[in-house]
């Protein structure tokens, strides 16, 4: 695998694509400024991004309540001759702002994005907890296996890059030249981490540092397609291990309790015969 | 940006009731949805700022349709600074960083000129070049 260095976080994006306050006006058939609808039309990326608000849209519309509260806070403006909008009733259906506001859904795309995140982060966060795709080293033989772990204890989870779209490894699936892989670590109570790969050539450290933040490694590694499978070794102590202590761990754990090792193994789909560099 | 559900639920709600009890109401949709991205963007900055004075940890992050990588990076590094900005800059720093929004749009939606946005995004880039360590 090649290291693949990630660009400065937040560094202006070298295309300039719709920002999600656009997309949500064009979901909501908001007239956008000139160029703009041009370019969510005839960008790939832009218009799938507003048919997914719109899906979202759709799949929320028939559950789109009113809640308690905003029905309470509606009858306290009526009674104060309120800060809501003149003519504002209880009733929903009145024709008033709370049914503009309904009918124009812009409850769903600021909520739902917001959720989407956090749902999205929650998810991914959930999949390091409770499905961990790991291999137990049992000697020279290596089989996958899943397991629930206990909170507080180290795990690892793979996030895969494929295109545009992100998602969490699920142990089984086999990963592709061109993806890109990076790794999230619940680490507990160890401080440093160190990623090897081991192929026919031997042992290589792709990563070795500090934990920092929410356990995500800010290196990602691109995905070639040589052999049937990428076998990653995280190792995580609680001191700084030299190249050689790190080597020596992934070769052969030692199972003490100041270091933690997991190898993963991650399947790739057979590349073409003879090829060289191919895509998938 | 806020990484957990029940937040960004208590955001939303706090923006529409803020929402229900201003004069934008009535306004036209782009007004509308401008207002609410900034109002949900403040309330966000503040639960973001009053957790990282309880937590030395970075929010958890999520994936998104633009470059999910690079958005991935830019909400740590903007968690991590959290503190280190005024509530001014990192509401500056994720509306255009994170959403993705243009001077233009920033302007529109902070309801401030352009020549004022482009002066506090000149302000958060030396912050965070500052601030930010390049990754490894």
């Amino acid at each position: 695998m090649k290291r693949w260095i990630m660009d400065r976080a937040g560094s202006a994006a070298k295309e300039r694509h719709a920002s999600f306050l656009e997309l949500d006006r064009a979901a909501l058939g908001i007239e956008l400024e000139h160029g703009v609808t041009e370019h969510v039309k005839a960008c790939a990326r832009c218009h799938a991004a507003r048919e997914a608000i719109e899906e979202r849209q759709r799949a929320h519309r028939g559950e789109m309540r009113v809640p308690e509260w905003v029905m309470v806070l509606a009858g306290a403006n009526a009674e104060q001759g309120g800060a809501g909008p003149k003519g504002d009733t209880r009733s929903v259906d009145a024709g008033g702002w709370l049914a503009r506001l309904r009918s124009a859904q812009l409850g769903a795309p600021i909520g739902v994005r917001l959720g989407a995140v956090a749902l999205g982060a929650a998810a991914l966060a959930g999949s390091w907890l409770v499905l961990r795709a790991a291999v137990e080293r049992d000697g020279s033989d290596a089989r996958t296996s899943y397991y629930v772990g206990a909170k507080g204890a180290p795990g690892v989870g793979v996030y895969v890059k494929r295109g545009a779209h992100v998602f969490a490894w699920n142990g089984t699936e086999a990963i592709r030249a061109g993806d890109l892989l990076r790794l999230g670590v619940a680490a507990g109570n160890y401080r440093f981490i160190a990623v090897c790969s081991r192929s026919r050539e031997g042992l290589i450290t792709l990563y070795r540092g500090e934990l920092r933040g929410n356990g995500e490694l800010p290196v990602a590694w691109a995905v070639d397609d040589a052999g049937d499978a990428e076998r990653l070794i995280v190792v995580l102590s609680e001191r700084p291990l030299s190249d050689h202590e790190v080597r020596a761990e992934a070769a052969a754990p030692r199972g003490s309790s100041a270091v933690w090792s997991r190898e993963l193994v991650l399947p790739k789909h057979a590349a073409r015969s003879g090829s060289a560099g191919a895509a998938p | 940006m806020l990484g957990d559900t029940h937040e960004a639920e208590d955001v939303a709600q706090d923006t529409f009731i803020r929402l229900w009890r201003s004069a934008v109401a009535g306004s036209d949709a782009r007004q509308v949805s401008a207002w609410i991205y900034r109002t949900a963007t403040r309330l966000a900055v503040d639960h973001l700022r009053a957790r990282r004075r309880h937590s030395p940890e970075a929010p958890p992050d999520g994936v998104d349709h633009q470059s999910p990588e690079s958005l991935i990076l830019a909400r740590r590094a903007l968690g991590r600074v959290a503190l280190e900005l005024s509530s001014e800059e990192l509401e500056v720093a994720i509306l255009s960083r994170l959403d993705g929004l243009t001077q233009r749009e920033l302007a529109e939606v902070l309801d401030k000129s352009e020549r004022t946005v482009r002066r506090i995004l000149a302000r958060v880039d030396d912050r965070l070049d500052e601030l930010i360590e390049v990754a490894p």
